[in-house]
């Protein structure tokens, strides 16, 4: 039992599983409301899924150049190499494709591509900057994890019941403008029309709502689940636990401007230079670090490495 | 004091004469006993300077060989040395192994001197060397805020925040005006 419940979280798994059904359920409904309205689901769906391909197949490329990441290789990086390729081995999946580095001092990483043998790990500069070496191998292994877990296949197809019910409201909402003007022209059998219509777009707009918040659950789930994966793989959960707290602490808002290059451009400090606030919007789709940092050192307490 | 008395008096930022932060370093070294609170200056300090060219920072060593005549006549000690630095247009003044108590005073006199000159808006920093059980780190008193913030530098301009953010709360616990963190600027190639 109690080695059991250290390898795998059980009631996380369970929760993930219960927001599954209801994600089904909501695709469910949603196949059910257009069958109603005699609008045709498959049209819908195949709009849907195509978008969903597009994102599948291109997310890998799309990240790095809104991100602004570059690629590096092993002569340039060593250090970042040897421990992605390192906790690779020891998590059982090929090394990333792609490892890269985005210049900017906000500390922050990423792992993206449609499978592990298209994986791509990118991290800030700031990143290398502020952590020590236990500490990157802690961040390292949560992004292996999500590779090792295929988080990005999950939550794509995930994201696919927003990207169609996103889609339709927006139809529904040009539908109502052009066909609402007919429909008082005709009244009724055109008046029903247009109640089945309302009905249709209310129902869109509550599923959308409802399996946006499914899908933000369900992504934070995913994120404990790779913490601990990751932890395992590195072998310390305090090592995360370490650059988690010092990625979105005070020690984040500590600039690394040279104090003369900031006394040249703004003399007097009326202007305090802008930091440290674009992580937070990132780490939205994230638990709080204190519940993150909390299960982590529960996890050290326990006797979880008799599972190794 | 007086470093801070000439140096603020047209800008409204002296109160008490614990502004005079370099005094108030000095105080809580000399009380610090051992333990958690093992802190400590270590004899070396340098000010930083923005030269605008001014010729006063320009021909920086002469400038200070002066000073030693005019200030120093009767003292020993190790002569003054200067620093230009080009990346930034500043300059370093150097002070080295000295007696704590005889270093604050010099850096005052020197500060007020400069000051006096109508050079006090070209000082940017006061950089003490100093020690907290044993590691080294930088005390960096910020003329422009009147506040101190600590810099621990590591090779290659990466800098241990975690012994920063240790001492800065030890710091504060002390009742020394510390820089909000957001301030907490670098400084590379401190020759000290």
């Amino acid at each position: 039992m109690q080695r059991n419940s250290i390898g795998k979280d059980h009631q996380l798994t369970v929760r993930m599983l219960i927001i599954g059904l209801m994600l089904v359920m909501a695709y469910l409904a949603l196949f059910g409301l257009l069958l109603i309205s005699g609008m045709n689901p498959v049209f819908v769906f195949v709009i849907g899924i195509g978008m969903v391909l597009f994102q599948y197949f291109m997310s890998d490329k799309l990240v790095l150049k809104t991100t602004g990441a570059k690629p590096v290789t092993k002569e340039e990086q060593p250090k970042l190499h040897e421990i992605i390729e390192r906790l690779s081995k020891i998590g059982g999946i090929p090394k990333p494709r792609t490892i890269a580095i985005m210049d900017t001092e906000a500390p922050n990483a990423f792992a993206t591509g449609r499978s592990p043998k298209h994986a791509t790990v990118a991290v800030t500069q700031g990143l290398l900057n502020k952590l020590n070496d236990e500490e990157l191998e802690g961040v390292i292994g949560h992004e292996l994890a999500h590779i090792k877990n295929r988080d990005m296949m999950v939550m794509t197809w995930a994201s696919l019941i927003v990207v169609i019910a996103g889609f339709l409201m927006q139809m529904l909402f040009w539908m109502s403008l052009f066909g609402g003007v007919g429909g008082h022209r005709r009244q009724g059998n055109g008046g029903q029309a247009m109640a089945m219509m309302m009905v249709l777009y209310i129902g869109v707009i509550i599923i959308y709502f409802i399996s946006q918040l499914l899908i933000s659950t369900l992504s934070r789930y995913r994120e404990l689940a790779a913490d601990r994966e990751g932890a395992i793989i590195t072998g310390s959960p305090t090592n995360l636990a370490s650059a988690l707290q010092k990625i979105s602490g005070q020690i984040a808002q500590i600039p690394e401007k040279d104090l003369r290059r900031v006394e040249h451009a703004n003399a007097f400090f009326i202007i305090p230079a802008l930091q440290g606030n674009a992580i937070a919007s990132l780490m939205s789709s994230h638990p709080p670090t204190e519940m993150r940092v909390a299960r982590l050192i529960e996890m050290q307490r326990h006797n979880w490495h008799l599972l190794r | 004091m007086r470093l801070f008395r000439t140096l603020f008096k047209n800008s409204n930022r002296l109160g008490s004469d614990e502004s005079d932060i370099l005094s108030t370093i000095l105080r809580v070294t000399n009380q610090s006993t051992g333990g958690e609170k093992d802190i400590n200056l270590s004899g070396a300090a340098t000010l930083l300077l923005n030269t605008n060219e001014h010729p006063f920072f320009t021909d920086i060593n002469t400038s200070l060989k002066e000073l030693d005549k005019e200030l120093f006549v009767s003292t020993i000690r190790t002569p003054l040395r200067g620093l230009k630095s080009d990346m930034y247009n500043s300059c370093w003044i150097i002070f080295e192994n000295y007696n704590n108590q005889k270093m604050v005073d010099d850096i005052n006199s020197v500060s007020s001197h400069i000051a006096n000159l109508g050079l006090g808006n070209n000082m940017t920093a006061a950089i003490l060397k100093g020690t907290i059980k044993n590691q080294s780190f930088y005390w960096i008193c910020n003329y422009r805020t009147s506040k101190f913030y600590p810099l621990a530098p590591l090779e290659n301009d990466i800098r241990d925040n975690e012994l920063e953010m240790k001492i800065g709360s030890l710091l504060a616990s002390m009742a020394i005006p510390l820089e909000p963190h957001e301030n907490w600027y670098s400084l590379s190639d401190i020759p000290i």
